[in-house]
């Protein structure tokens, strides 16, 4: 199956419950004011989920990128 | 041993907050201007009220109010329907049920949404239905009915639905026509006032406006946040630290005051609330088993009386967590692997023990757990079949493929078996190819793919196509062991996937025109052990008889019909999609024979199946029934224009060119269009079936000879094929002035046609019906004088050839009922029976009475001197 890599920014400062939304997305560093998580996401439906829990949890989305592709 | 609940319970706790205490008159205000056929529509994200203000606005309204909460199940087209009308059912006892039925089977379908259109139109009470969750229903075909549904409201209705994200619903015109009011995220965020309120009453003590406002900044007015700052606010000493900490920080709000509040709690109490979070909704005896510690009644009291993550139940409504929040303390539960997963499991156990199969299958999918949902699926699969669900057996397959990619062939040929009850022909092909590809099969599981594959010959798969999967199942069926044929469904095995086989076989022998090799193999299926299942047994039934009723033997094919009728109803399957053939069968009998209200009958019924299933072959099998009727009853001019304005798939079985080229050539020439009709005969690749219509044709344009020649090659191979070979012998005898040998051969049709009552071949050739007008006119009785004048002699047809089964003293009863107003479901209560028996015993009444509804059921028992013994 063909997954890509994703970036999500979200403004604030993450903590757990963010991160367990995003199982396997790893916190990096990024824009003051902002958490930036990466991880893979199987396919365009994964991210929408993805998107969903996040907006469920009342952040606010300020970017997302995909960042490569990998097999 | 921790301290017992009721020592908690004791600790200083806030007053119940009760719902009164949180209404928002502002916004209760906007869903009053939704006017009577219009939409209210709250979009806002997880944790605003939405739920809550709906919950609130309905309870104050004076109409009757139903409510469905959309879940992931609903993706079958099936279930939602079911779960909207018995939503429906419940706050309007006088509502059909039986609606539901007419469900299409990957859409709701335009039988479906018309009919519970109308009945809404007919409610005597002003009704508000809820639908919540709506973002939930991503099902597109059920997406756009119900916009359908939703663009034309009658005035008794108002609909209002909740949704996290703006489902697909296309709504603009609703819009511009003013009939919609949207409520959004900004519209439901709390003011500073509504915070204070709401935080006061939560935290159970009074805060300043200055407090109140620095908290509704931070949460922005969100309601989940500000209620979890309440919760928070309930324990501590001073309010200023706390708000000065959480307003100074950057972290997400729901982390943050879920942190707090689960710190603060007794931890009992948080561990009770982790490890029920993974319940959908709760029972105390569940979670006594997911938590191990046999103290859940008094947990979820306490949880009641702090108003913590708790929804407040709508009367019929389960106790549950608040969606948002249970998803809160899921999150925290993952900080454990594998606990979430054991607790699923745990529940899923208690679910199955206590016959909630859906919700034990979600678990189990949850867990990540497909090799058991497989297992489970198939234990269960034919209830779920025959109750027409196969698209959620569809789904949670997929979903369990979607865990574990490498499944065993038995789960794939599962799936396929699913995808194909669920009339998901594209994705059946898929998945059927991807067994192919397996190295992993055995001959068994490779027969029974090979029969499932072969069943996609009902949509639109050539038939040389199921003839080749229908001989492979057969040949490996030779070589397999008995038990190694997967018992796909509950419903498949050896003799399952035998009598699939040949059966398709037999179905794809009747599209490719071969009725009378069909009908033979048809008799050999019947007779197959598999046919003894009633599903198939229908089936089987119902296709000899369309092959039967298409050669002419109105009278097998009547008997076939019934039966398959019979059985169906016996069993609890009146509505199942399999009845299509046998209703096809009874409308061709029908019109053959001129009877026009049982011809209607049929065909309606007929294609409410159709619709169901939405089959390639059978819907165009169904359009040119239609189109026959209407040639014969309305005229040939619309019967054409019908023909015309419709595509024709290029990949239609030769039954269906055949037929639809018959039908055009002998419109064409009833109406005098002898040129378009030779264009069309010169054109048509399968002028072999045409001879009738070219004779016709022959003899319309004057050319004697040509009509002779034709003649003298035809061999009719079925009863029907040598009643039209008389016809038009005497059609050409009597064109040619060989009265008296002309009179001679049509007596010779009648005689053959006499015995099946096939009264249209005499309708449909114009010479032929002129001389029948004659010897009518002339003083000529019995069959001749009723195929001129069909409606006067029903009741000769009825008492000669049909004499009518005494009605049994049930039916009797029903029939007492008719003329008065009680509907069907008012009638069952009276007599204390379902309304689905009520409904059986109509139908059984209307064939036995010869009619098609209720009030020419009413005259004609009056008539019968049946009313009021």
């Amino acid at each position: 199956m063909m997954s890509s890599r994703y970036e999500i920014v979200v403004a604030g400062e993450a903590g757990p419950m963010l991160l367990a939304a995003l199982e396997g997305f790893s916190l990096r560093p990024g824009p003051a004011g902002s958490a930036r998580l990466v991880g893979s996401l199987a396919d365009q439906a994964a991210l929408q989920a993805a998107l969903h829990r996040v907006h469920d949890l009342h952040a606010e989305i300020l970017e997302v990128r995909r960042l490569d592709v990998t097999r | 041993m921790g301290p017992s609940p009721s020592d908690l319970v004791d600790r200083p706790s806030p007053p119940t907050t009760s719902s009164s205490k949180q209404r928002r008159p502002r916004l209760e205000a906007e869903l009053d201007q939704v006017p009577a056929g219009g939409i209210g529509l709250i979009v806002a994200p997880a944790g605003s009220g939405k739920s809550v203000l709906l919950g609130d606005w309905a309870s104050r309204s004076t109409d009757r109010v139903c409510q469905v909460r959309v879940t992931a199940s609903h993706d079958d087209p099936v279930l939602f329907a079911r779960s909207l009308v018995s939503a429906i059912t419940a706050a309007a006892p006088e509502f059909d049920p039986g609606i539901a039925d007419l469900v299409a089977g990957r859409a709701l379908g335009p039988a479906f949404v018309n009919r519970l259109r109308t009945a809404l139109e007919t409610l005597d009470h002003p009704m508000v239905i809820v639908i919540d969750d709506m973002h939930r229903l991503d099902n597109e075909s059920v997406c756009s009915d119900l916009t359908r549904l939703l663009g034309r409201l009658p005035q008794t209705v108002r609909v209002f639905m909740g949704a996290r994200w703006d489902p697909p619903l296309r709504l603009q015109r609703l819009r511009l026509d003013g009939r919609l009011v949207e409520l959004r995220a900004s519209d439901l965020s709390f003011t500073a006032d509504e915070s204070r309120d709401l935080l006061e009453s939560v935290s159970g003590r009074s805060l300043t406006v200055v407090q109140a406002s620095a908290l509704q900044v931070r949460t922005e007015g969100w309601a989940a946040g500000l209620q979890l700052a309440g919760i928070s606010l309930q324990r501590v000493p001073d309010p200023d630290p706390f708000i000065d900490h959480f307003t100074g920080s950057d972290r997400l709000i729901a982390d943050y005051l879920t942190g707090e509040v689960l710190d603060d709690l007794e931890p009992e109490v948080r561990r009770f609330l982790l490890s029920t979070s993974v319940l959908e909704w709760l029972d105390a005896d569940m979670c006594d088993v997911v938590t191990g510690d046999g103290n859940a009644a008094a947990m979820l009291d306490l949880l009641s009386r702090r108003s913590l993550f708790l929804v407040q139940p709508h009367t019929g409504e389960r106790l549950r967590y608040h969606h948002l929040f249970a998803d809160l303390l899921r999150y925290r539960l993952r900080v454990q692997p594998g606990e979430e997963q054991r607790l699923r499991r745990l529940a899923a156990q208690w679910l199955l023990d206590h016959g909630h199969f859906a919700d034990a299958v979600e678990q189990l999918l949850s867990a990540g757990e497909p090799g058991r949902v497989a297992d489970l699926v198939i234990g269960h699969g034919q209830e779920s079949f025959e109750r027409g669900e196969a698209a959620t057996l569809a789904r949670w397959l997929q979903a369990a493929r979607s865990v574990d990619s490498s499944l065993p062939p038995v789960m794939e040929v599962n799936l396929l078996a699913a995808q194909i009850a669920a009339f998901r022909s594209e994705e059946a092909v898929e998945t059927y190819r991807r067994l192919r590809r397996r190295a992993d099969l055995a001959p068994g599981d490779l027969a029974a793919a090979a029969a499932l594959y072969a069943c996609i010959g009902l949509d639109d798969l050539p038939t040389t196509e199921v003839l080749k999967a229908a001989e492979t199942a057969t040949s490996l069926l030779r070589v397999a062991a008995d038990d190694i044929v997967i018992d796909f469904l509950g419903v498949g095995g050896r003799d399952s996937v035998e009598f699939l086989a040949e059966c398709m076989a037999a179905v794809a022998l009747l599209f490719d025109g071969d009725i009378d090799r069909s009908a033979t193999k048809f008799d050999a299926v019947c007779d197959l052990p598999g046919a003894q299942y009633r599903v198939w047994k229908v089936y089987a039934l119902g296709g000899r008889a369309l092959a039967r009723a298409l050669a002419g033997h109105a009278n097998e094919a009547h008997a076939d019909a019934t039966a398959a009728l019979e059985v169906a109803e016996a069993n609890g399957i009146a509505h199942h999609h399999s009845l299509a053939f046998a209703h096809f069968a009874l409308a061709r009998v029908a019109l053959d024979r001129l009877d026009r209200s049982m011809a209607a009958h049929h065909l309606n019924e007929s294609g409410i199946r159709v619709q169901t299933t939405g089959h390639a072959a059978n819907t165009a099998i169904q359009h040119l029934l239609e189109l026959e009727q209407t040639s014969l009853w309305t005229s040939p001019e619309i019967a054409l224009t019908g023909l015309r304005s419709t595509r024709h798939n290029p990949r239609e079985p030769k039954i269906v060119t055949g037929l639809r080229q018959a039908l055009e050539v002998r419109l064409l020439v009833a109406m005098g269009k002898c040129d378009q009709a030779r264009g069309l005969l010169d054109l048509s690749a399968h002028a072999c079936d045409l001879t009738p219509q070219i004779i016709d044709l022959e003899l319309a344009v004057g050319d004697l000879a040509a009509a002779r020649d034709a003649i003298s090659q035809w061999r009719p191979q079925t009863r029907r094929g040598a009643i039209e070979h008389h016809i038009r012998a005497a059609a050409v005898a009597a064109e040619g002035g060989a009265r008296s040998h002309a009179a001679l051969v049509l007596h010779r049709a009648l005689e053959l046609a006499e015995p099946e009552g096939l009264r249209a071949p005499f309708v449909e050739q114009a010479a032929v019906h002129r001389m029948l007008r004659r010897e009518v006119l002339r003083g000529s009785q019995g069959f001749a004088r009723s195929i001129i004048a069909p409606s006067s002699a029903r009741d000769d047809v009825a008492h000669a050839e049909h004499p009518e089964a005494p009605l049994t003293e049930r039916e009797l009863e029903v029939l007492d009922y008719l003329p008065t107003r009680l509907t069907n479901s008012e009638i069952a209560r009276t007599l204390f029976v379902s309304t689905n028996t009520v409904k059986t015993h109509l139908r059984h009444l209307y064939t036995k009475l010869a009619v098609a509804d209720r009030d020419a059921a009413v005259e004609k028992a009056a008539e019968l001197g049946l009313l009021g013994r």
